[in-house]
């Protein structure tokens, strides 16, 4: 790539310093200041008449291109010289949200003719997103550096920064499942992998089930009986038609990062999980099993924003197959906009059990060096939280406030201490699922 | 390679003193003390605070304060005091610039000796270009007929060695990149 020559704001100041030289000596008819100009004539006419052209190639590689909140993402940049490099500065530019903990992304080297280097610096994101990598300015600064020397490279690659997932401890079994391959066993006998007991042989029984060592000690035949294996429909619910904070910190990221947990908890154990984003534009997944539902989950959920409307789609609408019957929704929301208590009821009254988490406000507002006002509008939240929250809690939904600055960590407590679900998992527990 | 940029600021601050402090041995007047301490502080805050237009209002302000020191007090004509002023103005404005990217920059082994080498190599040419100075300024005044018009020559030739600087300026500024 040919480089362009520009010149710098400094040759006005050196003619502008030569000519005040100039005009001193011969006002003072002195030879010092003359004198003292000099080099600066010397540094001018040096930049003019011996011009180096470096000629080098730039590659840049980004590792790996998919990533989460958090994780270090490796920029290799491969420098080959054809001819000899004065000092040249290559920066690569990085988007504001981008942190740079590893190595630099400006550097400034020299090289000989045919050699090559490579430098590494790791960048981290702390928020989710679709970030562009690969744009390199290069500047090269010969001689007097009056005329530098520039070029602009441009290895564009994406790379999609996943929010960051959260394991849970504990899991919340849902109140109704379904016969499919899942973890969650049931007290009938069928197909699936747990031992259940070993009974005589039937006319309908597989062979392959036949149990040959008790068979051969009573001489009769006995069969194998496992467990039911059965699996679940989980719906993440995400409110988007508010978020509170400012872009770096805000409730719609804390919001999503819950919700890109619970989808990996909920995959993890076999079940099927879909996602519903309820603002503005609605939006949903419908519900599946498996690794390649959680990266559809969490590329849904890079794209999750606040689209301001008027009008909010009516969740009735949402089709039957992306809200199951029976479905375990988790409501994700700060309920800061009225629009999403009809949905609330909706859903309860279509007897859906219902998890709301909802994220407060306070936890992303920017701290003053008064605590006082932010715990008093914490605690007056949190009371007209609690009035708004007794309908809902009356209808049957599980409530969980979530203040902490992990996403989760209300909702691990209580699956903790057990007091989630208690009818369900008693019910549970006597084989009624 | 944090050690460069500290060696490069140290150096820095050394140069700003030496330019700062040079009329201070030709008189001690409160004048020139002021004009001192302006001097280096404007250097000072140009070269901290990444503003290269206050390194130059330094350049300027050191000139005139040498300049006035030397007149006041009648020193005879001395081409080192004037060249060792000029090779410090250089590295104080040279520096100042370098230091600039330098401190943003992850700074990787060899560069710092190839910029000191592009100094040493201006110094030189400097060095040579003021003896050759000397040599032209003393057997001038030997020359009967131009010593009488010595004040209209020095001045039409001032005026004409800036024009002539300017134009090569201004033309070799339009040469591209690469032919």
């Amino acid at each position: 790539m040919t480089m362009q020559r520009r010149h710098t704001v400094q040759n006005y100041y050196y003619f502008v310093l030569l000519l005040a030289g100039v005009l001193l000596s011969a006002l003072s008819r002195r030879i010092e200041p003359l004198c003292a100009v000099l080099p600066l004539l010397i540094a001018l006419l040096h930049s003019r008449l011996i011009r180096p052209d470096p000629v080098l190639t730039v590659h840049c590689r980004v590792a790996p291109l998919r990533a989460f909140e958090g994780d270090r993402i490796s920029v290799d940049l491969t420098v080959r010289a054809e001819t000899t490099l004065p000092p040249t500065e290559l920066w690569h530019l990085l988007p504001p949200a981008a942190t740079c903990p590893g190595g630099g992304n400006r550097l400034l080297f020299t090289l000989r003719a045919g050699e090559e280097r490579t430098f590494q610096h790791d960048i981290v994101f702390p928020r989710r997103g679709k970030f562009t990598l690969g744009r390199l300015c290069c500047r090269a600064h010969p001689g007097t550096d009056l005329q530098p020397l520039l070029a602009e490279y441009r290895f564009d690659q994406t790379c999609q920064v996943y929010p960051h997932i959260t394991s849970l401890p504990h899991r919340l079994p849902p109140l109704h499942t379904h016969a499919s391959f899942g973890n969650y066993v049931s007290r009938t006998a069928g197909e699936g992998l747990e031992f259940a007991g070993i009974r005589p042989y039937s006319s309908s029984d597989r062979v392959r089930r036949v149990h040959w060592r008790t068979s051969l000690a009573r001489q009769q035949l006995y069969v194998t009986d496992y467990y039911c294996e059965r699996n679940a429909d989980v719906v993440i619910l995400v409110d988007t038609l508010v978020s509170l904070g400012s872009p770096q910190v805000n409730t719609l990221d804390v919001a999503v990062r819950a919700a890109s947990s619970l989808a990996a908890h909920y995959l993890y154990h076999k079940d099927r999980v879909g996602l519903i984003q309820y603002g503005g534009v609605c939006t949903w997944l419908r519900p599946a099993a498996g690794q390649l539902q959680l990266y559809r989950i969490l590329d849904a959920l890079l794209d999750a924003q606040p689209h301001f409307s008027y009008l909010t789609a009516d969740i009735t609408r949402i089709p039957p197959r992306a809200l199951p019957p029976g479905a375990l929704i988790f409501v994700i929301t700060t309920m800061l906009d009225p629009r999403i208590d009809a949905a609330l009821r909706d859903l309860l009254a279509r007897a859906f059990p219902v998890v709301l988490l909802i994220i407060s406000p306070a936890q992303v507002m920017p701290t003053s060096r008064d605590h006082r006002p932010a715990e008093a509008a914490a605690c007056l939240w949190r009371l007209e939280m609690e009035l708004r929250l007794h309908e809902f809690r009356r209808s049957g939904a599980l409530v969980v406030v979530q203040d902490a600055d992990d996403p989760l960590a209300g909702l691990a407590m209580m699956m903790s201490r057990g007091r989630l679900w208690p009818r369900v998992r008693s019910d549970w527990l006597a084989g009624w699922g | 390679m944090a050690t460069s940029k500290i060696g490069l600021a140290c150096w820095l601050g050394l140069i700003t003193l030496l330019w700062a402090l040079q009329p201070l041995l030709f008189s001690r007047a409160r004048g020139v003390l002021v004009l001192v301490t302006l001097t280096g502080g404007l250097a000072l805050l140009g070269w901290l605070t990444d503003m290269p237009f206050f390194v130059v209002w330094s350049g300027g302000l050191g000139l005139f304060n040498l300049t006035l020191t030397l007149m006041v007090t009648a020193q005879p004509p001395n081409f080192w005091v004037g060249l060792s002023a000029g090779i410090a103005l250089l590295a104080l404005l040279d520096g100042s610039q370098r230091f600039a990217y330098l401190r943003h920059c992850q700074v990787e082994a060899g560069v710092l000796p190839v910029m000191l080498g592009v100094f040493m190599r201006i110094s030189g040419l400097s060095l040579a270009a003021g003896v050759a100075l000397a040599l032209l300024v003393v057997n001038l005044p030997t020359q009967g007929s131009i010593a009488a018009a010595a004040g209209l020559l020095t001045i039409a030739g001032a005026g004409l060695f800036v024009g002539l600087v300017a134009l090569l300026l201004l033309y070799t500024s339009r040469w591209p990149a690469r032919e």
